[in-house]
This record gives C-alpha cells, sequence and structure tokens, in this order.
C-alpha cells in the first residue's frame, strides 16, 4: 500500500510540475505518512521521497534524502503529543515542519555547495502547501470513506 | 517515546546514505537518470497516453543506439584530431615545397635539391654539409643557391664530393671571392668572415643596387643573384660596399646547380 502511495505522490508530482503549479507535493505525502504511519515504515518512505527529490530538484544530490530523514525523525518525536485532526494543531504543526525542512535544505545546500537556495518562495509555499494538504486530506477521505491509516 | 533499535539502526543507516551520496557526488549517474526519465517522461504523456506507452520501447532502443552511436563518433573525432596534430606542420611544408618549385621554374639551371645537414659550429658562416653527393649528380664547384625570401640567392659552392654527402664552402668565407655585377657597375666580392664587400671597380653604385653574380665570372653562371648593397665606404677613387648577405637560420633547403666553371671544365678537357 506504500509503494502505491509512493507512485500516487509520483505521478501526482509529476502532473503539477507539468501544469507549473509550485506545491511541494512530496512535502505534503512525507507529512501525511509521517503521521498516518508507524515510525518506521514513515522513515523508510522519508528517505526514498528525499532521495526522488534529489532527483528531481537541483539540490545538491543526498540533500533531500538527509533533510527528510530528520524530518522524519522529528516528526516521529511531537507527532504523539500533537492532534492533527484538530485543523489549528494541523495548521501550526505542518507550517512549522515546512519551514523546518526548507531551512534544513538551505543550510545543507549551503554547505555542501556554499550556494545560496534561498528563494522568497520558501517564506509564503508553506501556506499553499498547507491548503492544499487539506486538498488532498479531504479526498482522500472522502474516496475511501473512511481514515487513511485504517487503509494502510 | 522510546524508539526500537531498529528504528535506530534505519535512520542511522539513511543518514549515513545521505552523507555519503553528499560526498561522492554521483552528478554523472544523477544527470544520466534525469535525461533517461525526462526522455522517457515526455510531455506527449499528458495528451496521448496511448501512444506513451506504446513508444517506450522504440525510445529507449533509439537511446541505446545514440549511446552507441555517440561513442563511436567520440572515438573517430579522437582518431581525427590526433591525425590533425601534424596536418598544420604538412600544409605549410607542403605549400612551401609548391612555392620552391614554383621558383623552380624560373631557374634555367639544372641540378639538384639537397638539405643542409651539418654546419660548421666555431666558423658557421664558412662550410656545412649536404646531404646529396656524387650519386645524386653533384659534381666539384657546383654553385649552390638557397631560396631566401622568395628568391634564389647564391650561397657557395661545392667543395669537396663524396659518395652521399658533399662540403659546401660559403661565399662569405674569408677569402672567397667572385666577379659580380650591378647595373651600373662592375667589382669583386669578398668577405671579411663576417660581412661580403664589394670591392667596386668602375661604374655608379647606389644603395639598395641589387648584386649579381658577372657574365664574366668563371666561378659561377651569370646573373645569380647575391644580395643588395646595404653601405657604401671610401673615397670617389675608390671604394668599398657592404652587401647584405645570406642568414644561415633563414637556409632551409639549398638548390646545387650543374655548373662546371671554365677553368675547371677546361682543365678535365685537357
Amino acid at each position: 500500500m506504500i509503494l502505491l502511495v509512493f507512485f500516487l505522490m509520483v505521478l501526482i508530482q509529476f502532473i503539477f510540475s507539468y501544469l507549473n503549479i509550485s506545491v511541494d507535493v512530496i512535502f505534503i505525502f512525507v507529512f501525511w505518512v509521517n503521521y498516518r504511519n508507524n515510525d518506521i515504515i514513515s522513515l523508510i518512505y522519508s528517505f526514498f521521497a528525499g532521495l526522488y527529490m534529489d532527483f528531481y530538484y537541483q539540490f545538491p544530490f543526498g540533500v533531500c534524502s538527509l533533510a527528510m530523514t530528520i524530518l522524519s525523525g522529528i516528526i516521529a518525536n511531537i507527532k504523539y503529543k500533537m492532534d492533527i485532526e484538530i485543523i489549528v494543531s494541523r495548521f501550526v504543526s505542518f507550517i512549522t515542519m515546512n519551514y523546518i525542512f526548507n531551512l534544513l535544505l538551505f543550510i545543507f545546500s549551503l554547505i555542501v555547495s556554499s550556494q545560496n537556495y534561498f528563494n522568497l518562495k520558501f517564506l509564503y509555499l508553506p501556506f499553499i502547501n498547507f491548503f492544499f494538504f487539506e486538498i488532498f486530506k479531504i479526498a482522500f477521505e472522502k474516496v475511501y470513506n473512511k481514515k487513511y491509516s485504517e487503509l494502510l | 517515546m522510546k524508539r526500537t533499535p531498529l528504528y535506530n539502526f534505519l535512520f542511522y543507516l539513511f543518514i549515513s546514505i545521505s552523507i555519503f551520496l553528499i560526498i561522492i557526488k554521483p552528478t554523472r549517474f544523477v544527470n544520466s537518470v534525469r535525461v533517461f526519465f525526462s526522455y522517457i517522461f515526455d510531455p506527449s504523456f499528458v495528451f496521448k497516453p496511448l501512444n506513451y506507452t506504446s513508444d517506450i520501447y522504440e525510445k529507449m532502443n533509439s537511446l541505446i543506439l545514440c549511446s552507441f552511436k555517440i561513442k563511436k563518433f567520440s572515438d573517430e573525432n579522437f582518431n581525427l584530431k590526433s591525425k590533425m596534430v601534424f596536418m598544420e606542420s604538412l600544409i605549410n611544408e607542403n605549400k612551401r615545397f609548391s612555392e620552391i618549385i614554383g621558383l623552380k621554374k624560373k631557374l634555367s639551371h639544372n641540378g639538384a635539391f639537397a638539405r643542409i645537414v651539418s654546419i660548421n659550429v666555431y666558423n658557421p658562416y664558412v662550410s656545412a654539409y649536404i646531404d646529396k653527393g656524387k650519386n645524386d649528380g653533384i659534381s666539384l664547384y657546383n654553385p649552390v643557391l638557397s631560396l631566401l625570401n622568395g628568391r634564389w640567392v647564391l650561397i657557395g659552392r661545392v667543395s669537396e664530393v663524396y659518395d652521399n654527402f658533399s662540403k659546401i664552402i660559403f661565399i662569405t668565407a674569408p677569402g672567397f671571392s667572385f666577379i659580380v655585377d650591378t647595373n651600373s657597375s662592375r667589382g669583386l666580392l669578398t668577405s671579411d668572415g663576417k660581412k661580403l664587400i664589394y670591392k667596386f671597380i668602375e661604374g655608379d653604385l647606389k644603395l639598395g643596387d641589387a648584386v649579381y653574380s658577372s657574365k664574366i665570372s668563371l666561378t659561377f653562371p651569370p646573373f645569380l643573384y647575391v644580395g643588395n648593397v646595404v653601405e657604401i665606404k671610401g673615397s670617389s677613387e675608390f671604394r668599398n660596399a657592404y652587401v647584405d648577405g645570406f642568414k644561415l637560420k633563414d637556409i632551409d633547403i639549398v638548390y646545387v646547380i650543374d655548373f662546371k666553371p671554365y677553368s675547371e671544365a677546361l682543365e678535365e678537357r685537357l
């Protein structure tokens, strides 16, 4: 099932990039999977999603997988302390994680390649991501008519 | 929350793999994968999903064929480049030979081309050896010319002949003398070992006059160019002039004229 989610992520990412919609689909999926699955599956998923991201984006190779693995570790630490069923809690958690992820990408890229990858999109993109995250969440729950965790 | 050992192991394993990937920088591999997938997932996928799936084999096949062709052309390119290394020098040499052959047609004398193979290091303007000898038709006292600035210039004559090489003595050798003419004068050309001295006998002489072997010379055939007058010295009755001679560094190929001086030919006949 997790493989299906991965391929779905790749497909949606491909369609979004072709339609030129700047949404971080990979991050949305990683965040979702990390909150809905057990730690080990989430960690494996995050690493391979990061690896895919490395191939997809122009960051130094390995930076995205490193950032994703660390992000998965952070989420694994805090996810039992927050209830993302509440929208405010979900919003705070998502935005914070997205900023942390962007910051990790920026810092690692700066260390590895001495190039400044900072983009203004890093500031406002988390909010757009959250909007799409909500749409995906509703869509998933409507299609399967039950919680995503139960499917897995 | 307590982590399981498997989680910890995977976490550190993935961190290590990521850092390893950052360190080794597999740029070439990553770029190849990107090119491959960008080739496979072309935008026609969105509009022509059926064609997209049916074309995968052909696309992959063409990609592999392209790789082979690129390798083949790279090898070919490398071979051609290695051949081109000497191309420029060969073209220049060919051009020079063509020029020499063209100028040879202007010479009314028969003879043979030769190369200077050895020079007297201590007195370079005295004598040298050429790579042609008796077997190539070279005879004693044959005049030797060299192509300098597109013109055949008299530089010396053969003084010793061996089977496969000969020794030539330059006109700049001390004590070497012969009669020369300008357009309006006649004199004797000698050398002090450094400069060609034109000992003026009669007529008018001015700077820039071209000096040729005289038509009354017994040493050389007439009208062989020697040089130009560059300096005139002395009184109005007896004057010396300096003639610009050849430079050894400019001499590459020489032409040995099949000519026997009158006195030597006479001696042989007697």
